[in-house]
């Protein structure tokens, strides 16, 4: 299903939830199986996000899929926690040595993407010494949004929530084809935080 | 059969659910288009977000919720089967065990290294029989609690029909029952289990939850190495490695009172530190409120001369009065299979909700006295029981906390239950002119931070109970001698002179555990639990006073601290009183969970006794203990 955006994209969301409490009894006929899903493009979706080095890609079929993933959210802007985070964040990236970028990606995205471009992405990965396999991301502010709630950086308070420094402090660790979740505080000393990595991961023998 | 406009109008809505996610309309624009409040909740459609779960509350008129909401699980019929009895554990012989008789030692560190029991040893037989003998162990040679018990439980995938009306849900499970089995097990009289992890390799993709395994017996006075551990997960079958290459893991339950070591009372320990209503369950580090949700928990007992199990000593209820109930909620997915949000660090709720492993089941009782010990294992489900006869809440007897029984009955109406709480109650059917009765759930709760603290009437009706004919009894009447709300003598504390204690306390060392949210995760202290750092290093035989608090938000945390039942000295500055609930529970009493209230501190007397090793302290809300509210404390 192709995805769209702006004002007719709301059109069509409306119109589709009037089309669908029209027909209480469609769905008793298919008699098809859905599930809720929380995994593969339905779920993380393949909205367009843009790395720091500028490449356009799709998030669950060009970040996601079939990887080791440690995905946080950040903004180059936040001054409080921003900056110890990516700073840890750093040093696991030296203590996972080579794996990052063979089997695990790292991926910070951006809160504030209308700010932080690629361009200024990129300044900000070399300052923290980001190597190849550390992507930091952007893309159109719905789209952020959209995966911060699939990702489940939020809180159920709206007021809470509409802060961005609510967002930044955790690290998502997945095994996203074994659909293996876990969460770790992104302030998590690094040799624990390296870790929990390792034990979304099946040790083979 | 799904015919009825109710089942439809349900179909419909999940549906829908089905559709938003498809759409992936997210939560601003579910604003815009006025389904969601500004206090996120779905408007009429409970069934929506995985933030709304569980807001489909069945009531008495409409208890399968389908008429004021739409819930998001498959609708059911309720009162239409019975509430299983949980399977009792027979012990083994040693010589029959998978893999062979118990060798000692014991895998750890997530089966990487294998350490010897801290009490007891084997001595391999020499004229190349089956099986060697058990004794002391060589670090701790005064103390024999070599096991006399051997059970074997296996944990494994399998499929369970919660109702009639739904096809089987996968679960992993002990034994391939949910609740898992019952262990009935004596003080004196030392347990060997031995847990065989026989689930799908680790490297099988699941829904949720992860096939490697560590059993915490919730609360035992328990050596470390068979606590269950955070750390001390280890492998399935299907994964051998060569530390323990049949993936099972010996645990030792030395089923001795705590107080072991203090000459006061002998090897034996303190019988006024008896635990009776035990449970085991998942531990698993990151993992636990999926794995328990998954289905990894179950029953255990304990009994000794007092609390005897046989109609003697204090003469409580037993056999087949004495029924010990698992209440647990879940969400469904149109295939009857169990949904758990990975993405919600909040808690887990669902909007059915099951007693022993089955949806709003009846329950036939005879017209005498029964025990009741009723459990809460989660993940994230606070509860308030009443019982509602339709017209008024009918008085019951409570006779424990966390399992562990009180100085004496009390007589209340209601009790509440945090996650991973224990309450045992006698209810006197004898005394109940109704013919029919409901456990209801009387804690609003709308989220998994915890209940609102609105107690609603009656609530969710979750077992009927249908009250046959009168038969003799011959269990002790909580009843007699009853002063007030006072009732029976039950089991003294271990410091009867709380005045003494207090003054005691007030001069002992103290540390703060401040329980609070930040940096989008859950904290001690401002820190996130890391399995390496010891947090208190605490002497044997030491005595403090622990101030736990909550330093405030809209949440709550039912705290478990591993190993040592506590006191509760104070709560909000006033000294807890006698036989008297507050909150909904009694706080004068031994305790292995604080139940703290929004903006609660508390000060709790621990003793740290008798065996050294890793310990832990969390939030039993699993969601948040997954999301690093834990610390570790070690007895060196």
């Amino acid at each position: 299903m192709p995805i769209r955006h702006g004002k007719n994209w709301v059109m069509d969301r409306r119109m589709f939830f009037v089309a669908a409490a029209l027909a209480p009894f469609a769905l008793a006929r298919s008699g098809k199986a859905e599930q809720l899903p929380q995994s593969g493009a339905e779920w993380f979706t393949n909205v367009e996000v843009k790395t720091q080095d500028g490449r356009t890609l799709r998030f669950y079929d060009d970040v996601m899929k079939g990887k080791i993933l440690l995905i946080n959210f950040f903004y180059t802007d936040c001054d409080a926690i921003c900056p110890l985070m990516t700073e840890n964040l750093a040093r696991v990236q030296e203590l996972l040595g080579h794996r990052v970028g063979d089997e695990i990606r790292m991926v910070s995205i951006s809160l504030q993407p209308e700010h932080d471009t690629p361009e200024v992405l990129a300044a900000y990965a070399e300052t923290y010494g980001a190597g190849p396999g550390w992507m930091f991301l952007t893309g159109k502010k719905d789209d952020i949004e959209l995966l911060r709630h699939r990702l489940g950086f939020v809180d159920i308070d709206p007021i809470v929530d509409a802060d961005p420094e609510q967002h930044v402090g955790t690290v998502r660790i997945a095994n996203e084809p074994m659909h293996r979740w876990a969460m770790t505080p992104a302030l998590l000393n690094p040799a624990a935080l390296v870790r929990a990595v390792n034990r979304v991961i099946p040790r083979f023998t | 059969m799904m015919t009825s406009w109710k089942d439809k109008l349900a179909l419909t809505a999940q549906r829908n659910r089905q559709e938003i996610v498809k759409a992936k309309l997210d939560r601003r624009e579910m604003m815009r288009l006025g389904l969601l409040t500004a206090g996120g909740t779905l408007i009429a459609k409970a069934g929506l977000s995985s933030r709304a779960y569980g807001q489909a509350a069945p009531t008495l008129t409409d208890p399968d919720a389908t008429l004021g909401r739409v819930p998001a699980s498959p609708p059911i019929r309720p009162w239409i089967q019975p509430m299983p009895r949980l399977v009792v554990k027979t012990p083994v012989n040693p010589q029959d065990m998978d893999h062979g008789c118990p060798d000692g030692t014991t895998p750890i560190d997530g089966a990487t290294k294998r350490i010897p029991h801290q009490y007891f040893s084997y001595t391999p037989p020499t004229d190349g029989g089956p099986v060697g003998t058990y004794g002391p162990s060589p670090a701790n040679p005064t103390y024999n609690f070599a096991p006399q018990k051997f059970y074997e439980l296996e944990m494994e995938e399998c499929y369970i029909k919660v109702h009639p009306d739904y096809a089987a849900t996968r679960f992993f499970a002990f034994d391939g029952v949910v609740p898992g089995p019952l262990i009935k097990a004596k003080y004196g009289e030392p347990v060997l289990v031995r847990y065989k992890n026989k689930l799908p390799s680790v490297k099988i993709p699941q829904d949720f939850g992860i096939a490697e395994m560590t059993t915490h017996l919730h609360n035992g006075h328990t050596p470390s190495e068979s606590d269950g551990n955070p750390v001390n997960y280890f492998n399935s079958i299907k994964d051998p490695n060569p530390v323990n290459p049949f993936g099972f893991k010996d645990q030792h339950y030395p089923n001795v009172y705590a107080g072991f070591r203090d000459p006061q009372y002998g090897p034996a320990g303190n019988p006024n530190e008896a635990l009776c209503s035990l449970w085991y369950h998942d531990h698993h580090l990151d993992f636990t409120a999926q794995n328990v949700y998954k289905g990894m928990f179950g029953c255990y007992n304990l009994f000794d001369s007092l609390d005897s199990g046989d109609g003697t000593g204090l003469r409580l209820p037993h056999g087949a009065y004495d029924i010990p109930i698992f209440f647990h909620d879940a969400l469904f997915d149109r295939n009857c299979q169990t949904v758990f949000d990975l993405f919600n660090l909040d808690g887990i709720l669902g909007d059915r909700f099951l007693a022993n492993g089955a949806i709003q089941p009846y329950l036939n009782v005879q017209r005498c006295r029964y025990r009741f010990r009723i459990y809460a294992p989660g993940p994230s489900r606070w509860w308030e029981w009443s019982l509602w006869d339709g017209t008024n809440f009918l008085p019951f007897w409570q006779i424990s906390t966390d399992g562990n029984l009180l100085p004496n009955a009390v007589q209340v109406t209601s009790v509440r239950l945090a996650v991973a709480e224990r309450v045992d109650i006698i209810v006197d059917f004898s005394k109940i002119k109704a013919n029919r009765i409901y456990f209801v759930n009387r804690a609003e709760q709308v989220n998994g931070r915890g209940p609102t603290g609105k107690t609603l009437s009656p609530g969710t009706p979750v077992l009927q109970v249908n009250i046959g004919g009168a038969v003799s009894d011959d269990s002790a009447d909580p009843a007699v001698g009853a002063v007030g709300n006072v009732g029976m003598k039950l089991r003294d504390l271990p410091d009867m002179d709380f005045t003494a204690l207090q003054a005691k306390a007030a001069k002992l060392p103290s540390r703060v555990w401040r329980f609070e949210r930040g940096s989008g995760g859950w904290m001690v202290n401002g820190k996130f639990f890391d399995e390496n750092v010891v947090n208190a290093s605490i002497p044997m035989g030491s005595e403090e006073v622990w101030v736990i608090q909550n330093p405030g938000g809209s949440w709550r945390h039912p705290v478990h601290i591993h190993y040592e039942e506590h006191r509760m000295l104070t709560r909000n500055g006033a000294a807890v009183k006698p036989a008297t609930q507050l909150n909904g529970a009694i706080d004068y009493s031994r305790r292995d969970v604080i139940n703290l209230q929004t903006n609660d501190e508390t000060r709790v007397f621990m003793r740290f006794r008798d065996m050294k090793g890793r310990y832990v302290m969390h939030c039993h809300n699993v969601v948040h203990e997954d999301h690093a509210m834990m610390i570790r404390w070690d007895i060196v």
